[in-house]
């Protein structure tokens, strides 16, 4: 048994839902069933999802269906819903030659076909479940299977969909006990009883009924299809003929949504009654064209007479054709309707996946979010506690919960940070010298083996898209660095400059192949002096090789906190033993790591931008307040003939750095100058050091100058020089 | 046992170099040669010592894979979730996405070697259904 | 009965004339609020809207009706707000139906940078006039208890976002038609199938255009067309920094309406609403290939719906009805560009990349007070095209192409 709105319905064998509830007496929808898919009539809802076709469900034993509500939509689905993974949905990619849509006999002639010239073939066909959703470039077929969704990747689509029966067009079209001709032999055939039949149009076979004489008028009847009337058009007499069901055989047209789907796309094509032309029906004059829609002929009369001259504006004004028959109803008719006022026929509305209505969680099936990068530390991160943030495409420790703790130990103590995300890129050639003059607005040339220099890229108008490091191993071999979140973009603009300019140099990622970890704090050089030779120890912007913790290291001394830091580059396998060896060795000096959040008020204490938070994508260096990294005294690079010309403008606005007692204001919060406008802030903090608060912030130009005195949020505010914390940088060499 | 647990961090050798140079590296015993471009090759398992006909070759030990090995009876599982087409050649080398994210595939006679990079690692193994890491 | 049948606009068809006053090209929501402001504001009706296709063919007719002004820099918010409130105006004006609706826009966020974010955007809305506010996951729940704030597992998990009340949705057909028909009673005329093939030009000024019906003079030629507007830019000699990209759209079938909110997450790349009729409709971010294809992919349905039932679990069960694409014209700096040319006689207002639609009443209305008075209003002032040789761009986090 299946329950079909509450009542028990026996099946048989191979019955479709559609087939055991007519067999069962019930006749629950109206409309012409065409029982092929096509038509909207036989609308279900089962476990939840509405729009399924009754004769497209197998029945079931215990199956539960509800019809959809005769006067509205289905309504939404709960939202109490638990939600649960998309595992539930299959899903498979294959790949092959050939993709047959459709097995009757011209699609099973040309799967056989393509079989015998040794293709690979896979064959599709809804009426045993496995239904094409679309055709897509490639080509591509989407199929919904028994076992899930499947996308089949081939070189060729054939679509052998046979055809669509022509619906009846006339008042009374949207009783109940209409069938097309194919479905009546179906259903018959299955031991439905049909009752007394008459047929309009060509007649079904196998099955007693009374040909209705004469063009189709009406039907009529309450509810359920009473009285077929047909009228001779020579002598305009009406007959009418009394019935339990019309079948309708008005012709056809082809089932061709796939094929024009694909936009004449090469390695697609119809063959047999899916590339026939349509029985082209007549004029209608009366009754529902669009039954999804609800529109009649009424209706496009109306939109003509106002207008609405074009197949596509009927459509838009009507929404002819937009329902969940996509068209499979009405087209041929609204076709015609256009055609009688004068036109010629026009083609059929754009056809547009889907042409199977999968659900969300079916399509959604076979994805993913996006694949966060981890870290070799992840797992120590969790271990100490740590609440983990999305940030540059990596996963990145925010907090380890005690904000202060983190903070001070950086300022009074030590502390490590995991800041494996940087971009490291090595550069090595007879021309890498030379190649990086031309990259960076910066002097390289003046580096020498085991120094390192702060530098921003900049793109061709002159607006800076990342900073880093650039550190000299040797004459010809160079590491740089990047932001994290930049990195492989860095890269690759790395290469493509490379290429464009035909220079002799090798370039290695190592970005995911080194892990990096920053000792920092004014007792940062005691631990390492534990763990390695404290004589090896770099000067502040020098690097050089060394072994930490028995782990070879590069070890490069530079600062973004404001302390003492040296940033421990090595083999990404070696980060958990080398990070243990830092936070064991290191327990009597109190090591204790900090994560993101922390390190962000740190590097705004000593007015370091970051790259993508406090720049926008047109500042140049100027705007940033660091004019003084670009050289205009050294030959062409990446961006001067941009920074040239701009440099000759007026400053328009400045990052600039601004304090203020009490709690910081948010980023975003907005500076004001005599109640106007004056900019807005980009990063901001309480300093717990300095004892008040301290931001960067966009400030704009006035009256050629910029304020010092500011208001933000009704309080004041005074622009200061950067950095706020250490001015003179002595902690940083100390 | 055809399917492995999980993915492990692979030790490799990674030489950048002028492309003619790389042509003349041997492939150490039992191991894998693997050309990831004209100028990039990785060297399974480490090489001890490697003489590369470039005085600029950048030399460097690989940790940032992960690898397993896939017996050849788990092709069809890799191929359902894959937009591209394996090559049917062995021995053969690909570059492409499995479930999404990039892969380095190795195709043996007996099997499939898939490279990962580590920090996605974890990733792939969820996709692919593999047991939980000790 | 179906009430969403256009049961009002007449629209009156011209034979095309030798020569007009302004000559639009171009029939979307663009050029033919451009022609409907010069009509109703200025008395200027000696115009024509030349349309290659039908009117609303092209992206107006393509993309997912969502109005809103929280944008995240000055300029724009003070625009887009401007045109929020025209388009709130717009049916008592034209006493035309839109399917205006005032559903409010929750834009969540998945992480801390997030949430500092979306406070930035409320304040530099409130600043200029949009009502945006920030909200915690508590007031996401409030305002749409259907998201799982803790989308399934923890992984997106909700931790704010910003609530704009103002944000509406209205029909992208009947905004067009009320547009058209109103710009046609006072005298404009609109000519469908009439492509425009090429510039007339006396000296280095543009003196009309050429369509495959004959030449037409002009005063004025005004490009709003989307998609191939550097085309025609070219044929009058002007370089626009413009790539187009695709962005694409998917409709569920018929529900009941009862989800009110319009609901966007930037970061997970998705957003969703539900028309007057009752369909889901979603989108997601632009194609990351410029292209000029209206072609759909099955990835796009995937990796829409993913992040759309993993926050609203009911969506998983709706069946999708159709998918569609249309594509954006984008400008370096994502914003959109208005005003002059360089070129005596040409103006554009192009480059409006996701924003369109939003764009469509105040875009129109300053383009026609720029056409009246020979002067650019200061609304638009920001968004001419010498922006880009004075290095005044107008980068809008809230404009990147992301959610729309």
């Amino acid at each position: 048994m299946i329950d079909f709105d509450g009542t028990p319905v026996p099946f048989e064998e191979g019955d479709t839902v559609l087939t055991a509830v007519l067999r069962a007496g019930l006749w629950p929808w109206r409309g012409c069933l065409c029982a092929e898919g096509d038509c909207p009539y036989c609308l279900v809802t089962l476990g939840g999802v509405s729009y399924v076709r009754a004769c497209r469900t197998p029945a079931a034993e215990g199956l539960r269906v509800e019809s959809h509500p005769s006067d509205g939509y289905p309504s939404l689905p709960s939202s109490t819903r638990a939600s649960t993974r998309d595992s539930a949905v299959g899903f498979e990619m294959i790949h092959c030659d050939t993709v047959v849509i459709g097995q009757g006999r011209s699609g099973r002639k040309a799967a056989a076909e393509a079989e015998e010239r040794g293709r690979s073939v896979v064959a599709l066909d809804a009426r045993v479940g496995r239904e094409a959703v679309g055709v897509y470039a490639g080509p591509e077929v989407v199929a919904r299977t028994p076992d899930g969704m499947l996308r089949i990747f081939c070189e060729e689509v054939v679509v052998a969909t046979g055809s669509v029966e022509v619906q009846p067009v006339c008042p009374g079209n949207q009783l109940a006990g209409i069938l097309t001709r194919r479905a009546a032999e179906g259903l018959a055939a299955s031991g439905v009883d049909l009752g007394r039949v008459v047929s309009v149009g060509a007649g079904p076979d196998g099955i007693h009924h009374e040909p209705a004489r004469g063009r189709l008028v009406r039907f009529e009847g309450e509810g359920s299809v009473q009285r077929v009337v047909t009228v001779d058009d020579n002598t305009g007499v009406e007959r009418t003929y009394p019935c339990d069901t019309a079948v309708i055989g008005l012709g056809s047209g082809p089932r061709d949504t796939l094929a024009r789907m694909a936009h004449g796309s090469p390695g697609v094509r119809s063959v047999g009654s899916a590339a026939g032309d349509l029985d082209r029906p007549p004029v209608p004059e009366a009754g529902v064209v669009c039954p999804c829609s609800g529109v009649t002929v009424d209706d496009l009369r109306s939109v003509w007479d106002r207008g609405f001259h074009e197949l596509e504006l009927i459509k838009r004004s009507t929404l002819a054709g937009t329902g969940p028959c996509q068209g499979a109803v009405c087209m041929p008719h609204v076709r015609s309707f256009v055609a009688a006022g004068g036109q010629e026929l026009p083609p059929s509305f754009t056809a547009r996946p889907v042409v199977t209505q999968i659900t969300m969680g079916e399509a959604a099936a076979g994805w993913y979010h996006h694949a966060d990068r981890r870290t070799a530390l992840h797992e120590e991160h969790l271990a100490l506690g740590a609440f983990m943030e999305r940030s540059g495409g990596w996963l990145r420790p925010w907090t380890y919960g005690d904000a202060d703790r983190e903070y001070w130990a950086v300022r009074a103590g030590v502390s490590i940070c995991d800041v494996s995300t940087l971009g490291k890129v090595l550069v090595s050639g007879p021309d890498a010298e030379g190649f990086l003059e031309r990259i960076y607005p910066a002097t390289i040339a003046p580096l020498r083996p085991g120094q390192a220099k702060y530098v921003l890229v900049l793109d061709e108008r002159g607006y800076v898209f990342d900073d880093g490091l650039v550190c000299r191993e040797d004459a010809s071999r160079f590491l740089l660095t990047s932001t994290s979140a930049g990195a492989g973009y860095f890269e690759m603009w790395l290469r493509d400059c490379a290429e464009g300019w035909e220079m002799d140099v090798r370039i290695l990622d190592r970005t995911a192949s080194w892990g990096a970890i920053n000792v920092t704090g004014p007792r940062s050089g005691d631990l390492l002096s534990r763990l390695g030779a404290p004589d090896l120890l770099p000067s502040f912007m020098g690097h050089t090789d060394m072994e930490v913790a028995g782990v070879a290291c590069r070890v490069m001394r530079m600062s973004f906190t404001g302390e003492i830091s040296y940033e421990l580059h090595h083999q990404a396998s070696r980060s958990r033993e080398l990070w243990r060896a830092l936070l064991e060795s290191g327990a009597d000096l109190d090591v204790w790591p900090h994560g993101i959040e922390v390190l962000e008020e740190l590097r705004l204490e000593k007015g370091h931008i970051l790259v993508g938070v406090d720049s926008l994508p047109d500042s140049t260096p100027r705007r940033l307040g660091h004019g003084w990294a670009v050289r205009m005294d050294k030959g062409d690079f990446v961006g001067r003939r941009a920074v040239a010309r701009t440099s000759r403008m007026d400053l328009d606005r400045l990052l600039v750095g601004l304090e203020m007692d009490g709690a910081p204001p948010p980023r975003g919060a907005i500076l004001r100058v005599e109640g106007a406008y004056a900019g807005f802030v980009t990063s901001s903090t309480w300093s717990r050091v300095l004892g008040r608060s301290v931001m960067l912030a966009w400030m704009n130009a006035r009256d050629g100058g910029f304020a010092d005195d500011v208001l933000i949020d009704g309080r004041p505010a005074r622009r200061v020089a950067v950095p706020f914390y250490d001015p003179e940088g002595l902690r940083v060499r100390a | 046992m055809s399917a492995p647990d999980y993915f492990e961090r692979l030790e490799a050798t990674r030489i950048v170099a002028a492309p003619g140079a790389l042509d003349e590296v041997e492939s150490p015993d039992g191991g894998h040669l693997v050309r990831l471009a004209p100028d990039d090759l990785l060297v399974i398992p480490p090489l001890e010592r490697v003489d590369v006909a470039d005085p600029y070759a950048i030399i460097e030990p690989e940790t940032g894979f992960s690898a397993a090995w896939f017996d050849r009876s788990e092709l069809a599982r890799l191929q359902a979730v894959s937009t591209w087409e394996f090559p049917r050649r062995r021995p053969d080398f690909a570059q492409g996405h499995l479930a999404g994210i990039p892969v380095k595939m190795l195709f043996e006679e007996g099997g499939i070697l898939v490279l990962v990079p580590a920090a996605l690692t974890h990733h792939l193994e969820e996709r692919l259904g593999m047991g939980e890491r000790q | 009965m179906n009430e969403f049948i256009e049961a009002q606009v007449a629209f009156g068809w011209e034979d095309l004339r030798s020569s007009y006053d302004v000559v639009i090209v171009g029939g979307g929501g663009h050029g033919l609020s451009t022609a409907y402001h010069l009509a109703t504001r200025h008395g200027i009706t000696n115009v024509a809207v030349l349309e290659r296709g039908y009117i609303g063919s092209g992206n107006t007719g393509r993309n997912t009706t969502i109005i809103r002004a929280n944008y995240s820099i000055p300029e724009a918010v003070r625009f887009y707000q401007r045109s929020v409130d025209l388009y709130s105006r717009l049916e008592e004006e034209t006493g035309r139906w839109i399917m205006h609706d005032r559903k409010g826009l929750l834009w969540l966020v998945h992480g801390v940078p997030g949430t500092r974010n979306e406070r930035a955007r409320s304040i530099v809305n409130q600043a200029f006039g949009a009502d945006t506010v920030y909200v915690t996951p508590e007031e996401v729940g409030e305002i749409c208890p259907d998201v799982d704030l803790n989308a399934g597992g923890g992984e997106y998990r909700v931790m704010g976002g910003s609530y704009s009340p103002h944000a509406a949705t209205a029909r992208h057909d009947r905004v067009v038609w009320a547009l058209a028909e109103g710009a046609m009673k006072l005298g404009v005329h609109v000519h469908q199938r009439t492509a425009v093939t090429g510039l007339l030009k006396a000296g280095d000024r543009v003196t009309g255009v050429m369509t495959d019906r004959g030449p037409v003079a002009a005063g004025v030629v005004v490009s709003a067309v989307g998609g191939h507007v550097s085309t025609l830019a070219a044929m009058a000699g002007v370089r626009l920094p413009i790539r187009t990209h695709p962005l694409q759209a998917f409709v569920t079938n018929h529900y009941a309406r009862s989800f009110r909110p319009i609901v966007a997450s930037a970061e997970m790349g998705f957003y969703v609403s539900q028309t007057p009729r009752g369909e889901m409709l979603l989108g997601s971010r632009i194609d990351t290939q410029p292209s000029y294809s209206y072609r759909s992919s099955y990835e796009f349905l995937s990796y829409c719906s993913l992040p759309a039932v993993t926050l609203l679990p009911f969506l998983r069960n709706l069946t999708i009805l159709r998918q569609w694409a249309g594509i954006c014209d984008m400008s370096v700096d994502m914003s959109p560009i208005m005003g002059y040319t360089g070129v005596e006689g040409f103006l554009v207002t192009t480059g409006w990349g996701t924003g369109g639609f939003k764009g469509i009443p105040a875009g129109g209305e300053q383009m026609a007070e720029l056409i009246s008075t020979d002067r650019t209003p200061e609304l638009i002032a920001p968004f001419s095209l010498d922006r880009f040789k004075r290095d005044r761009l107008m980068f809008d986090p809230g404009s990147t192409g992301t959610t729309h």
